[in-house]
């Protein structure tokens, strides 16, 4: 509660923070989506990516460990190294698959934290992935010093520098290396045991880091997968890795290279005295771990978790199996209505809304935004004359495609602002048809991108695969489209409209006009509700 | 248009594969310089023990299966370090065992940046307020670039001892 009231001053800067970070990945992804398509774009499936690469590390770890001697640590890795036709792959395999995973990791908590998506029920996620980060950044230090080259040399001699900060060890650690006796044998076995134990401090993290989510993606799709893995492994044969000259304590290392995706702080803490520089680490750190308080909104401005409105839920369980968070439980009815009815746990809701638009009934969302809310607002302020001479509405999720500037100047098109596509109920698009558009696309984000998780998918098979709370048979399809559409991709939209056009040129029989009966619809199964 | 897409995607990729890999070995001058070092090293732990008899007082405040017939206070006496290079003092410090109480054994780490060449040193080590002979060193040293020379004390700790990187 305290350490809020420290963090509040920095919420302006984090909505700044947000918004700059947000802005630049809208671009790349939108660079990104024409290059690869948002299927494979990489940058979607960051997290995903990572989980693969530390599968690779493991794997190549466990080979490059049997042939590892920790009393001639160097030699041990030349001769991995020395093997042509696997040790010297595996070896560069290992390597780029650590730089890789770094970077994967950085993009997927950059998206996260631009995305406003690092607190309240998530931060578990943040707070576990940071550390996954930490622990990372830390194997690859033990990693390195394993190797025993200048560069191993001078992170186990800056490491020692810090630690001696800490008034905790006996000895001071730096005479480790001072060159009066070679480097024990235990040293090399502790930071061995080091570079195998906290592999499995990274798997329990990343245990904790999907644990409240329903189907984690933690693979990508096969393409990618196998694309990634295949140009690692293609530099790892073209430009195989090699040590540095061999650590030598009684000679300064020159001029060596270095992996700056874990060596990037060097110079930066080798100038100043270990104190000051534990403390600038720890500076930097504490910010970083507790984005979850100085990122969260004020109470006022904070979305309300779902609510169940018991006297429509039918406890078809569609809420449930939908929700993204798994914060959506089925309890045991009293009153006969039916077996079972829903029931949200607000400590796991992030008020994502896809519970509004997987209830046909419209008995579950946020507050304001259930499928009822939605409907009843269109109800006030959509008519065949406000429409005007649009004959597309377009349904711009305001994450992704409503964020595109101009989008109001697209010719013959209305926009509907949605808070997120996948929480629009189906009856929204019947409204617009009934209300005389004569075609509905609805601009969704790619599904890999989506804020909320698994809005797109849902959406798309409510629309056109007959998900629960699926779009009504007698909307003809051929007037619906539905795009995924990023934030940077205006070009994209125009296109969809023009697509959309061309299908419905030859139509001349819609839904009737007149949003009546839809509304009544609703109101009927309202009044009947003993 | 697919055949375009196709090859920059390609392009793109390898690129990035590229880049990845020349920052994973883009070299670094960790020690920028041509400078020596003389790195002094070593360990003291020559404590000093003072005893004196609990009196009558302190004896009955003491639960009578844990009296004791004296008291001794134990800690590491201050050393004073110092370091001469061709006539110039460049290291004069008072060093206190480690530990809260200073009662852990000392250590000294200290590194001093040198031009390579031939200099004069001379080490001054011993215990403040001692009656006994400090340890001394007085040598010519010939330092080559980048090299580390370790000043420390041999395994009596009766006298100083130069270490160097053997000749490969």
């Amino acid at each position: 509660m305290i350490i809020s009231y420290i963090f509040a001053p920095m919420q302006p800067l984090a909505r700044r923070l947000e918004r700059f970070i947000l802005g630049v990945l809208s671009r790349l992804d939108a660079a990104m989506n024409r290059l690869y398509g948002w299927r494979y774009n990489p940058l979607y499936q960051s997290g995903a990516i990572a989980v693969v690469l530390l599968a690779v590390i493991t794997v190549t770890g466990l080979y490059l460990v049997i042939f590892y001697r920790i009393g001639t640590p160097f030699e041990s890795v030349e001769r991995i190294t020395s093997q042509v036709w696997v040790g010297r792959w595996i070896r560069g395999l290992h390597r780029y698959a650590s730089d890789g995973a770094i970077v994967a990791v950085v993009v997927h908590a950059l998206r996260m934290f631009a995305q406003g998506r690092s607190w309240g029920p998530r931060t578990l996620a943040w707070v576990s992935g940071v550390t996954l980060l930490g622990l990372l950044f830390i194997c690859g230090w033990t990693g390195y010093v394993m190797v025993w080259d200048q560069q191993g040399q001078a992170l186990a001699v800056e490491g020692a520098r810090l630690l001696d900060a800490l008034p905790i060890f006996a000895e001071p650690i730096s005479r480790t290396f001072v060159g009066e006796a070679p480097v024990p044998s235990a040293f090399f076995f502790l930071n061995l045991f080091l570079h195998i134990v906290l592999p499995v401090g990274i798997g329990a993290a990343l245990w904790l880091h999907v644990s409240r989510l329903a189907r984690p993606t933690l693979i990508p799709p096969r393409k990618l997968t196998y694309g990634v893995t295949a140009l690692l492994f293609a530099l790892a044969v073209v430009w195989p890795v090699a040590s540095g000259p061999r650590a030598e304590l009684l000679e300064l290392p020159g001029r060596v290279p270095v992996d700056w995706f874990y060596v990037f702080w060097f110079p930066l803490t080798r100038g100043l005295p270990p104190a000051v520089a534990l403390v600038a680490l720890v500076a930097i750190a504490i910010p970083v771990v507790f984005v979850p308080l100085w990122t969260k909104p004020p109470v006022t401005r904070r979305p309300a978790p779902s609510v169940v409105e018991e006297q429509y839920c039918t406890g078809c369980e569609q809420c449930s199996l939908d929700c993204p968070y798994e914060a959506i439980a089925m309890l045991q009815r009293e009153d006969n209505r039916s077996e079972l009815f829903a029931r949200v746990d607000p400590a796991l809701c992030v008020s994502c809304g896809i519970c509004a638009g997987s209830c046909a009934p419209m008995g579950v969302g946020p507050p304001g935004r259930t499928g009822r809310d939605q409907l009843a607002r269109l109800r006030d302020s959509i008519t065949e004359v406000s429409l005007g001479t649009a004959d597309v509405v377009l349904v711009a999720c305001d994450r992704g495609a409503g964020r595109i500037r101009g989008l109001e100047r697209l010719d013959g098109t209305t926009i509907h602002r949605v808070s997120c596509a996948g929480n629009m109920h189906t009856s929204v698009v019947e409204f617009f048809l009934r209300a005389g558009a004569n075609a509905v696309v609805v601009l969704a984000c790619p599904p890999r991108d989506c804020w909320n998780r698994e809005g797109p998918i849902w959406l798309e098979e409510r629309m056109f695969r007959d998900r629960e709370a699926e779009l009504q048979p007698r909307v003809d399809r051929r007037r619906v489209r539905l795009a995924y559409v990023a934030a940077g991709e205006s070009h994209r939209v125009v296109e969809e409209v023009a697509l959309v056009r061309d299908a419905i040129a030859n139509l001349t029989v819609g839904i009737e006009s007149g949003n009546d009966d839809l509304i009544r619809e609703c109101e009927v199964e309202e009044e009947t509700v003993p | 248009m697919k055949f375009a897409r196709v090859a920059s995607a390609v392009g793109f990729t390898l690129f990035a594969g590229v880049v990845l890999a020349a920052l994973s070995r883009a070299p670094y001058e960790i020690e920028p310089g041509d400078d020596a070092i003389i790195r002094f090293s070593w360990r003291a732990a020559e404590r000093v023990e003072e005893c004196r008899p609990l009196t009558d007082e302190e004896q009955a405040g003491i639960p009578a299966h844990m009296r004791q017939t004296e008291t001794c206070e134990r800690r590491v006496s201050p050393f004073a370090l110092r370091v001469q290079l061709d006539g110039q003092v460049v290291v004069h410090d008072t060093l206190s065992g480690a530990g809260a109480r200073g009662d852990r054994p000392l250590y000294v780490y200290r590194e001093v940046s040198v031009r390579p060449g031939r200099h004069a040193l001379f080490v001054e080590f011993g215990a403040v307020g001692s009656d006994q002979q400090p340890l001394r060193l007085n040598q010519e040293i010939e330092l080559a670039t980048r090299e580390v020379v370790l000043v420390t004390r041999d395994s009596g700790g009766s006298a100083f001892d130069v270490r160097r990187r053997a000749d490969p």
